[in-house]
């Protein structure tokens, strides 16, 4: 009667371990280059959700939903994304800007124009704005984050989109930014 | 001692019994192949084109993957398409085949805002 009891263990031990093999198609959507893929195809597609978002008046609200979007599914493939991205848009002498931070942590960003400076508090996954009077044409746009700055030529006449992208997945991370 | 051995023995023998059933269901297990690159390639191609994103912001699979088989990058592959929006509204095919790779782009809309991920498999 033992060597029933080991039988029956030992054939529990081998299904354990064939349990170990998937039973279904791998689907594999990991390397390396997918990475820069989604970072410059996001980079390309700001700026037009931009536009989709003015036509409808909205930019900033546009862009938020974007964000959200773009993050979704990056995580449905294991892929981490943050962004931070400022949208300027005129309002007579001034410049409104539009903060949204995607960061997953609160941010303070220092925007100068030209010499004007201004400071913007955005909590996780939030949108705040402030007012920067401008004169002239353009301006020399400098961002600041924590250690991090950007700089650049921001033009009064159209509404713009400066943003900051950092795709992770595991120890690998694509940072790229855009301004237009 | 000597039910030790017979536990030995009994795990030897209901390996070989399992093996002998897998392998007569067919049933092969392999790791994924290494990533090939041309979905990608044939993807940001097809990307670049003006009706790209007018037929992602129809939800037009088909047209997509026709567009993306005339760009010539994705021969010897079985290629299928899949268009989600963002409330999970999807249109096209999930990729059969043992080995598959998936590559997607996100577009925002097509003049009017309107997000959706196209997710382009080749596969064999």
């Amino acid at each position: 009667m033992k060597g029933q009891y080991f039988i029956i263990g030992s054939l529990l031990i081998c299904i354990l371990l064939f349990f170990g093999f998937p039973p279904e198609v791998a689907v594999r959507s990991g390397s390396s280059d997918d990475l820069d893929f989604l970072a410059s195809g996001l980079a390309s597609e700001f700026p037009r959700a931009l536009n989709a978002g003015i036509n409808s008046s909205s930019p900033a609200a546009v862009l938020g939903n974007f964000t959200v979007f773009s993050r979704q599914a990056a995580l449905a493939r294991g892929i981490n994304l943050t962004c931070l991205w400022l949208v300027f848009e005129r309002h007579g002498a001034s410049m409104n800007v539009s903060a949204g931070n995607y960061m997953g942590h609160p941010v303070t960003v220092g925007i100068n124009l030209s010499g004007a400076y201004a400071a913007v508090y955005a909590g996780a996954d939030a949108v705040n704005s402030t007012a920067i009077g401008i004169s002239g044409y353009w301006s020399n746009l400098t961002v600041a984050v924590g250690q991090e700055s950007a700089q650049g030529a921001l033009l009064h006449n159209k509404t713009s989109v400066y943003a900051s992208f950092y795709v992770t997945r595991g120890d690998d991370t694509v940072r790229i930014e855009i301004l237009a | 001692m000597k039910g030790a051995w017979r536990t030995f023995e009994a795990i030897a023998g209901g390996m070989l019994v399992l093996m002998f059933l897998a392998a007569l269901m067919s049933v092969r297990y392999q790791a994924p192949q290494a990533e090939p690159g041309q979905g990608r390639s044939a993807l940001a191609s097809a990307f670049g084109e003006p009706e790209f994103r007018e037929l992602a912001s129809g939800m037009n699979a088909t047209g997509i993957r026709a567009l993306v088989e005339s760009r010539g990058l994705t021969a010897g592959y079985n290629v299928s398409v899949r268009v989600c929006r963002q409330g999970g509204q999807c249109a096209g095919s999930l990729p059969g085949g043992e080995n598959a790779w998936a590559s997607s782009v996100l577009v925002s809309g097509d003049g009017s805002y309107s997000p959706c991920e196209v997710t382009l498999y080749i596969y064999r």
